[in-house]
This record gives structure tokens, sequence and C-alpha cells, in this order.
């Protein structure tokens, strides 16, 4: 550390005024206290306008999700154009395995 | 130890809010110039420097109901300082770059001789040049050390890092900086 301290000091290459530097930092400090002031009035405006985007948004999924509940599903339409039978008939065997549910256990015999 | 009295007395004012713009103009009145010179030996050029020391105020001043007095007011403030000086090279460097970038250390080098004064000497000059030479933590942690003079617990403090490598930092940025002036000084 010395060493360098010996070969080039501890100055910058640019030498600014005492003056410059003090004038920047009252600057600085002036348009902190001024943006501070200023954030309040922008917080609200911001404020709002995040209030305003959500309801817009709230409003939005609400008709969708209306529009979407009352469109028959294709299984619906199917359901109100064919009668039971046709609609059973126009399965596949394995379809038909997949919605029977019922387990038909055998009945013991009675003794 | 850094004028503890003031800065007990500027915590005081920062905390009533009738004195509180007055604290900070103390306060911007005693680190600023220390705090210009840390940014400006990063960043180089006049410009950024201004505008990194303008944000780093608005930043103090719009943090300050967050200092819990965990560190002083003056590590706070350089740590803010340094994480404005280092968002600045960021965006030089673009989006997609290091900040070791060889074309950032090139464009610093370049901004420097535009703005070094004509009475500066060929010494400082190359050591400046040494400098921009580094990777930017060690060229970090070379400006705390040897220009700041801040003790290694207070660079962890600032840069979150921890003391060995702070310590390995600097002496990696010392041994390459006196390479760089054994090959380059005239």
């Amino acid at each position: 550390m010395k060493e360098l301290e010996k070969f080039a000091g501890k100055n910058m290459p640019y030498k600014e005024s005492e003056d410059y530097v003090a004038q920047l930092i009252e600057r600085s400090a002036n348009r902190a206290i001024k943006t501070a002031a200023s954030a309040p009035k922008r917080g609200k405006v911001l404020r709002w306008t995040l209030e305003a985007i959500s309801a817009a948004a709230v409003l939005l999924i609400g008709v969708l999700s209306f529009v979407d509940l009352n469109r028959e599903s294709d299984f619906e339409k199917i359901q109100n154009s064919m009668t039971l039978s046709e609609v059973l008939n126009s399965m596949s065997e394995e379809e038909l395995m997949s919605v029977n549910c019922y387990v038909i256990e055998d009945i013991p015999e009675y003794e | 130890m850094r004028s503890k009295a003031t800065e007990i007395e500027i915590l005081e004012m920062l905390r009533n809010p009738q004195e509180r713009d007055r604290g900070f103009r103390l306060l911007l009145s005693t680190y600023g110039d220390k705090l210009y010179w840390h940014i400006r030996r990063m960043v180089v050029s006049r410009e950024d420097a201004e505008d990194a020391m303008q944000e780093m105020s608005i930043k103090v001043y719009s943090k300050l109901d967050s200092f819990k007095g965990d560190s002083s007011l003056f590590t706070w403030m350089y740590t803010i300082a340094t994480n404005e000086a280092l968002q600045v090279l960021r965006k030089q460097a673009g989006l997609f770059r290091s900040l070791d970038d060889s074309d950032l250390a090139n464009s610093l080098v370049d901004t420097l001789y535009a703005e070094n004064a004509v009475e500066c000497s060929a010494a400082e000059i190359i050591f400046q040049e040494a400098l921009l030479q580094l990777p930017t933590q060690q060229r970090l942690a070379f400006n705390m050390r040897y220009y700041d003079e801040l003790t290694y617990e207070e660079m962890a403090a600032v840069t979150g890092k921890n003391v060995s490598t702070l310590k390995s930092n600097y002496h990696f940025a010392v041994e390459k900086v006196k390479k760089f002036i054994k090959e380059n000084a005239i």
C-alpha cells in the first residue's frame, strides 16, 4: 500500500472544485426532499389507476364466467339431442366400461 | 471512529419530523463529499457520478424510516452509494454483459482520459488505468480500503461479503495494480 501511495498518492486525476461538490450535494438534498414531498400525490394517482384496473379486471372476469356458465357443453348438447339408448348405442365397448360405475357382485346363493 | 457524536445528533434530528429536512441536509453535508468521490471513482464520468449521487440522496431520504441503526449512518449511506454506482455500471455494460467485460473497462479508461485535468501527473493516470482493469469486486474492495480506509468489517457490512473474501479481493487487486504499473509506467 505504501508503495502505491508513494507512486500515485491518493488524489484523483480529475480535479473538481470544492464548490462544485458542495453545490452538487446541496442540489441532491433539495431534489431528494422535493421528490419525497411529491411522492404522496404520485402515490394517490398510482393507487387510483391500480384500483380502476383491478375493478375492470374483476368485471371482465365476471362477464366471461357468466358467458361461460351459460354455454351448453358438448356433452349437454349430445344429452339433449339424443335418447339414452341412442347415446349408449353410439359408445364403444371400452367407453361403456368406463362409464360403468357399478360393480354388480354375485348374490350369494340362499341356503 | 467516525464522528459518532455528530451521527447521534443527526439521528435525533432525523427522528423529529420538524427537524428531519435539516438533519438530512446536515447528513449529506457531513458525508456527501466522501460519498461523491466513492461514486466518481467507480463510475469515472462526472455526469454519471452526478446522476448516481442524486439517486442515492433520493433513496437515502425515502428510506430514512427503515434505517434501523444496525450500522453507522455512514456505512448505510455508503452501501446505497455503492449500489447506485454499480447500477450505473450495469447500465453501461448492457443487459447481457458482465460488469467485468473488457468493453466496459475500455470505455471507463476512455472516459478517464477524456475527463482528466491537464495538470494531473502521468503516475496518477496510470494508477487509475490500472484500477480500471480490475474486476469490479476487486476494484470496489481496493477503493474502499485504499481511498476510504474502511475496516474489513465495514467493507463486509457494505458489500454483504465475508471478511476473508474481501481480504483476498484487496490482495489480488494490489498485486494486479503493481504488475500493471511495472509493465506500463514510463
